[in-house]
């Protein structure tokens, strides 16, 4: 894949769009995306295609405005333009017209769909299914779900000023179901890496399947969770969603700028248990929220957002960082080039501390060890979040006893992250295929923690 | 937006039949649609309008051996041509596995549904419709209640599919979609309420009356209690009660049930799995439904299927027909997406009484007017917790105010707990559109 752009159609577009007034910019995006799914043995629903748009758009105190097209000719982008600059609706192009235009944004497609649905791929989803069937014969059925796809944006801010970046994606999403008698479960896995080529040899397509079928025999042997206050114990393996939620957010630009984080003016101040440190990390080499430059082209940089507990920095885009006074980090991410940048975490690390994480669990007497981690709500300016809990189990005097199932955790994001009392050393990057959702966008997204241990929360469970 | 009709018709047309000149196919579709957004979004000092236009079309190749490949491209074919989007769907069917595929339908004549309304194109309708909801809030809210944001989004599509067996038909939809998310403050109190709201015409939209009904949703939790554990007797106002679907609408696909992932395996159709006032349909064919299809994604009639009749299975979403044929329930939600079976309307029937009269009768109730789902179990086990606000009613009258109260209960004994039914059926968009109207249940308790 490639993009052909003319620069000096480019400079054009952007002096039309904003003579003398308000930051402009030309974002053009190019994406190829395949999917298949495996049911009962078969591949069915095979799909592949390509997008290819533009977004102009200006930026000013308060305001924004944003026209997109989907066949980026002259003619088009120099109307998105005057639309702009005139803030008049927006309205269909002659068709005619368009296809006449001499000048065009063009994409070499090229033959994605070879690289995106390689040969090998029927029979590794085959394996896959046979894992998760035989990881227990309670096992009925296995959904597997393959999606890959690679992007390529450019961003033009005028003056010669140039960025381009090349990501891809592959997500591997497993569902088992396990059926005991009049009850049925399902376990759900999700894999993904950053290039396709890498996905099956990277992973052992048995072992994910293998995983979701026991994650379904789990729920099928699992008891109502009791309710109370009690301490949790965050695995490793749950991927820092709790941080994503609790703190990533209430970070970002946008919900700080409109007064709805509970740590806005809160640079410097202790906010979190002094054995926290979080960053967030677009640079980080092939990790599903990696990147060179961010969607409004400013370079991708490491940002430290709480160090031994004090808040250092919040996550901001081009908007956001002006109206706060401050540098962008790097964070502008669109989900494609008809939305608009918002300031959105990338890789989210929280880093491992000195504790042994088995000492963690037997210096446990009784609470909830949580494995994975579901949806989640949170409301802001204060915080409050509800999760539900995917994979739990009970502790029992510093053993996993049995596993629970219908437990949901409350509470406040900034009381949670004081009450952070071990931090463990045994720190893993998630190897899920995590996204986001922020008003309606999805970009990918990695997330990585350390086993750690809230010493007291708010569970509810279903046990009567 | 100008019309895509003629057209778009001519394009898909024209799609189709390069399609038939690939080897080894049998059969083929084509799909483009066409859609203009325009998006507000509205919070204190912050007014943020963008408009975005969408277009793309896909091809399906269907082969002699039952394989199929689907391929799609953004534009009309200027930028990404057609032949480059058949070369890949050639590509793709050879991924997928043989077997029987159903080929595409013929030609019928689809229904029109009522489903556009030029106005939802108009900027100056929309901003009137937005500073009336506004105002309605703010004047109710008594100044205990503040917008945080309003995004508003009205969208136009025009969509045509063709067939190589001979089908070809245009449709043309608007849909406008309000995101409230209120604040409400007293003293040191805070709450907060979302709620979303969609419209395929403008004019069946009271701005007063939803704005109005909003602050008074988002000021109930303020200054309310909790409620002991145990046991109550629960109304589920229409947009809450569609909690319910949101966990059951997975169960109600055929292909899940067969699979064994599915509250309602192959053994329990024709048999009893609610109270007898619980009717639950698909229909896709409602007049200005916001879910509402006049064909669905592969070009077959869509219509109205009963689910659960008077309390009895009868039926699941994207059932075959006794000649095995696909029953007209395959979605496209975008032409990025094959199409595939889900549902369209998907809604608890309406009953004969309204609610006030129903509350009236059923002594202490606890009417919830918030509810969010926390967790679930497995689609059999069907546990399922939430979480609600609301009122408490003796006789119908109001007597105390609850707040953040953890619900517990099971899928199936809620179904059968349905007492019963209110004749209040509105519709939502909660992913997929859910209707309801208001439900008074038992089996609900507090932990």
């Amino acid at each position: 894949m490639s993009l052909n752009v003319d620069r000096d159609l480019l400079g054009r577009v952007l002096q039309r769009a904003s003579p003398d007034g308000p930051y402009a910019e030309i974002f053009v995006e190019h994406r190829a995306r395949a999917s298949a799914v495996l049911v009962e043995g078969q591949v069915r629903e095979p799909s592949c295609g390509v997008t290819l748009g533009a977004a102009v758009r200006t930026v000013a105190p308060l305001s924004s405005q944003l026209v997109h097209v989907d066949e980026p000719d002259e003619e088009s982008l120099l109307q998105a333009a005057d639309r702009l600059r005139l803030q008049e609706a927006l309205e269909e192009s002659p068709a005619s017209a368009r296809r006449q235009a001499r000048r065009r944004v063009e994409a070499e497609v090229g033959r994605a769909h070879e690289d995106l649905l390689r040969p090998g791929l029927s029979a590794a989803l085959a394996e896959v299914e046979r894992g998760a069937l035989d990881a227990d014969p309670r096992v009925v059925a296995v959904e597997v779900e393959y999606v890959a796809w690679r992007q390529e944006i450019l961003v033009f801010r005028g003056a010669g000023t140039l960025s381009e970046d090349t990501r891809s994606g592959v997500r591997l999403r497993v569902r088992a179901t396990a059926r005991s008698g009049l009850s049925a479960e399902q376990g759900l896995t999700v894999v993904g890496c950053p290039d396709p080529a890498d996905l099956f040899s990277r992973l052992s397509t048995r072992e994910v399947g293998r995983r979701a079928g026991e994650s379904a025999v789990t729920r099928l042997d699992s008891q109502p969770c009791p309710s109370g206050a009690m301490p949790v114990v965050f695995a490793n393996r749950c991927g820092a969603t709790l941080f994503h939620e609790a703190l990533g957010h209430p970070l970002e630009g946008d919900f700080v700028l409109r007064g709805e984080s509970p740590y806005s003016g809160a640079i410097g101040e202790s906010i979190a248990s002094p054995i926290i440190h979080v960053v967030d990390d677009p640079t980080l080499v092939g990790r599903r929220g990696s990147y060179q430059v961010d969607d409004e082209g400013t370079a991708a940089q490491r940002t430290v957002l709480v160090e031994g507990g004090v808040l250092r920095s919040f996550l901001t885009d081009r908007g956001t960082s002006q109206a706060l006074g401050l540098e962008s980090t790097g964070n502008g991410r669109r989900a494609s080039y008809r939305e608009i940048p918002l300031p959105r975490m990338s890789n989210l690390i929280v880093e491992g501390w000195k504790d042994d994480p088995e000492e963690i669990l037997r210096s446990t007497r009784q609470g909830l060890y949580v494995v994975e981690l579901g949806a989640a709500r949170v409301s802001f300016p204060g915080g409050d979040f509800v999760f539900e809990v995917a994979e739990a189990y009970r502790i029992l005097d510093g053993r996993l006893d049995h596993p629970v199932e219908g437990a949901v955790l409350v509470g406040r994001g900034p009381d949670v992250l004081r009450r952070i009392d071990r931090v463990g050393s045994d720190f893993l990057l998630h190897p899920g295929a995590g996204q986001c959702d922020k008003e309606s966008q999805r970009v990918p997204v990695s997330l990585g923690q350390p086993t750690l241990r809230v010493s007291s929360m708010d569970v509810r469970g279903t046990a009567r | 937006m100008k019309d895509v009709g003629v057209a778009g018709a001519q394009f898909v047309s024209s799609a189709v039949r390069s399609a038939l000149s690939r080897p080894r196919t049998v059969a083929a579709d084509a799909y483009y649609k066409k859609s203009l957004y325009r998006r507000w979004r509205i919070s204190a000092g912050d007014r943020v309008r963008s408009q975005a236009q969408e277009s793309g079309f896909a091809i399906r190749l269907f082969r002699g051996d039952g394989r199929v490949g689907h391929a799609f491209a953004s534009g009309s074919g200027a930028s990404i041509p057609v032949d480059t989007v058949l070369d890949a769907a050639s590509y793709v069917a050879e991924r997928c596995t043989p077997g029987v595929a159903s080929l595409p339908p013929g030609q019928w004549e689809p229904p029109d549904l009522d489903l556009f309304d030029p106005a939802v194109d108009q900027v100056p309708a929309m901003d009137g419709l937005l500073l009336r909801l506004e105002t309605a809030i703010l004047e109710e809210g008594g100044g205990e209640v503040t917008l945080e944001s309003m995004v508003a989004v009205a969208g136009i599509s025009q969509f045509a599919l063709a067939t190589s067996a001979g089908f070809s038909a245009e449709c043309k939809t608007s849909l406008a979609t309000f995101f409230l998310h209120l604040r409400a403050r007293r003293g040191s109190e805070v709450s907060f309420h979302r709620e979303v709201i969609a419209v395929r015409h403008l004019s069946t939209l009271d701005a007063d009356r939803v704005g109005r009904r909003a602050a008074r949703r988002a000021r109930l939790p303020l200054g309310a209690g909790s409620l002991q554990a145990g046991s109550m007797r629960i109304a589920f106002e229409p947009q809450t009660a569609c909690v319910f679907l949101e966990h059951l609408a997975p169960s109600l696909e055929a292909s899940a049930a067969r699979r064994g992932g599915s509250a309602f395996p192959p053994g329990k159709m024709g048999g009893r799995v609610a109270s007898s006032a619980v009717g639950l349909v698909d229909d896709p064919c409602l007049r200005r439904g916001i879910g509402s299809l006049p064909f669905d994604g592969e070009g077959r009639p869509t219509r109205r299927s009963m689910l659960i009749d008077q309390g009895i299975l009868g039926s699941l979403v994207g059932a075959r027909n006794d000649s095995k044929e696909p029953v007209g329930a395959a979605l496209r939600r975008s032409f990025t997406d094959p199409p595939r079976p889900g549902p369209s309307n998907l809604h608890f029937a309406r009953g004969e009484r309204s609610p006030a009269n129903i509350v009236a009768d059923y002594g202490s109730v606890f009417r919830v007017t918030a509810a969010t789902l926390l967790g679930r179990g497995g689609p059999a086990s069907g546990e399922i917790v939430l979480s609600a606000s609301g009122e408490l009613l003796e006789s119908g009258e109001p007597v105390g105010q609850v707040r953040d109260v953890t619900l517990v209960g099971r899928m199936d004994e809620l179904l059968a707990g349905v007492l019963e039914v209110g004749n209040d059926l509105q519709f939502h968009l909660r992913g997929t559109v859910l209707g309801s109207p208001t439900l008074v249940l038992d089996g609900m308790w507090i932990p």
